[in-house]
């Protein structure tokens, strides 16, 4: 049972990420491959996240900047695993897996006071994290309240912390893995974040703390088909509440939902602020499966015809 | 009256040559993209003896894709010929086996990376196998409709490219492999008392 869970977690390791990630002082840390869900209407976005990292790095800080104070929940990894089969291209010859068990742990958090001009408005514990929601006004106090609460995060986070005040985003999300937790155990619940936002955004400036060259993956559900420069469409469709087994609430309406994706080089990651695409239309990829017998099923029969015609001569 | 004896003459030839027409549904059972497809198509079975027929057609057939992929088209051109037998004369049955050269197009939607979702046509040939078997439901004076089930085993790869994160480029393909079934209509055909008084083939479904 042990291994098995070690085995979900390399699997399910490969597959999300989102923020950026500041190191405790005994290792690094490095995120890659991230997968965010996304959903905008009527001014209101969810956001569910969940972390995969690779390191050697016992704690680390978890930040997700917002345009505004969130309610924060949780979500469960399963919704993630299910999407990805729901959404998966059309191989000819079939195919889907998934990994992860159901472990929903209920979300949580108390107001705080002021700490080196970091205001700490909310904190509690979301699944495998600990988390607290920081309204900060100056750049500098949040890299010195990150030292002060044992991380390093050096000279890097400072400028992209002030690329989200620049433009009004105060609110940061800050969470880390409870100390409590096992290696072993089932990372299985990710974060839910709802915040209020004119359109929908994705925060992935901060990804530049901390991260390679990364692919981004969105599920965005929307009134409309949606987009964002340079990404890849992988599926479009309509979908609604009786669609998904385990998305708990994150789909309440009828709805389009879109898969896109797109890889970035740390100095390429900006904020993606999503737009209408220019049409509704469904879309699933279609990728190769390998169909070796329909294209030399032709050729090995007529071989085998022509050496039991040969056969037939002797 | 030259003119219509060489009408005459043509349309003689053209029976003798065993015109057929068919119409049947081709189920692709390797191709998940496409459902349940027509094909209609003509030949002739030229020359034939008593038992045996060389069986040269065009045929055509067209689908579209299935569910979220219903803006997807295939359609592809069959040069086709075998020899076909007339196994079994009491059943009226034939089997047949042969060749076939098939052209192949299809359409499919393609997403760029600025947002916009556009159909794309690829086209592709190959050659094919098929083997079928029919028999006899109904012959009258000059004609005769058969059932006939098939199975073709073949696929033309396209000029589309598809897209793939775990392999190479590959490109797409029209699957030929399926089911078919359906009715031939054949003209120039004898009849039932005709054919009893032909010496060469037995007599078939006529009572005795």
């Amino acid at each position: 049972m042990l291994r098995l869970s070690a085995l979900a977690l390399v699997v399910c390791g490969l597959a999300f990420g989102d923020g950026g990630m500041v190191p405790g002082p005994e290792g690094m840390i490095r995120e890659y491959g991230q997968v965010a869900l996304l959903s905008h209407f009527e001014g209101r976005e969810q956001l569910a996240l969940a972390s995969s990292y690779t390191g050697d790095a016992r704690r680390f800080a978890w930040i997700v900047p917002l345009p505004s104070e969130p309610d924060v929940d949780s979500v469960l990894l399963d919704f993630f695993f299910e999407l990805q089969t729901y959404t998966q291209p059309l191989y000819r010859s079939g195919g889907g897996f998934g990994c992860a068990s159901p472990e929903p742990l209920p979300g949580g958090g108390r107001y705080g006071g002021d700490s080196m001009g970091v205001e700490e408005i909310a904190h509690g514990v979301v699944g495998d994290y600990e988390y607290e929601v920081l309204r900060v006004d100056i750049a500098e106090s949040l890299t010195a309240y990150l030292e002060r609460e044992g991380f390093e995060p050096g000279a890097e986070p400072t400028p992209v912390f002030q690329h989200y005040l620049d433009k009004a985003w105060r609110y940061f999300f800050v969470a880390q893995v409870r100390d409590s937790l096992r290696e072993y155990e089932s990372h299985s619940v990710g974060i839910r974040l709802s915040f209020t936002s004119e359109s929908a955004v994705y925060p992935l400036h901060i990804s530049r703390i901390g991260s390679t060259y990364t692919g981004v993956i969105l599920y965005v559900f929307a009134e409309h088909r949606m987009h964002f420069p340079g990404a890849e469409l992988w599926f479009s469709g309509q979908v609604g509440p009786e669609t998904f087994f385990s998305d708990a609430g994150f789909v309440d309406r009828r709805c389009r939902l879109t898969k896109l994706m797109k890889y970035y080089r740390p100095e390429q990651m900006e904020d993606v602020a999503l737009v209408r695409a220019p049409d509704d239309r469904d879309f699933r990829r279609v990728v190769s499966g390998g169909d070796w017998y329909g294209s030399f099923g032709p050729m090995l029969l007529l071989g085998g015809l022509l050496l039991a015609r040969r056969r037939a001569w002797r | 009256m030259k003119r219509a004896a060489l009408g005459l003459a043509l349309a003689g030839v053209a029976l003798a040559a065993g015109p057929h027409f068919h119409l049947k549904a081709v189920q692709p059972l390797l191709d998940n993209l496409y459902g349940v497809m027509p094909r209609a198509g003509l030949g002739i079975r030229f020359p034939q003896s008593a038992n045996f027929a060389f069986r040269t057609e065009l045929a055509g057939s067209y689908g579209t894709g299935r569910g979220e992929f219903a803006s997807c088209r295939a359609w592809s051109v069959l040069v086709r010929a075998g020899e076909e037998a007339n196994a079994s004369p009491l059943l009226d049955a034939h089997v047949g086996l042969g060749i076939m050269y098939a052209y192949a197009r299809e359409r499919r939607p393609f997403a760029d990376t600025n947002g916009a979702i556009t159909d794309r046509w690829g086209s592709g040939s190959a050659i094919a196998l098929y083997g079928e078997a029919g028999v006899m439901i109904v012959r009258g004076r000059g004609y005769r409709l058969d059932f006939e089930a098939g199975l073709d085993i073949g696929a033309v790869q396209t000029d589309l490219p598809l897209e793939s994160q775990y392999q190479p480029a590959d490109y797409s393909w029209v699957s030929l492999t399926g089911l078919n079934a359906g009715f031939v209509f054949r003209l120039g055909e004898p009849s039932a008392r005709e054919e009893t008084q032909d010496p060469r083939r037995p007599c078939s479904g006529c009572l005795h």
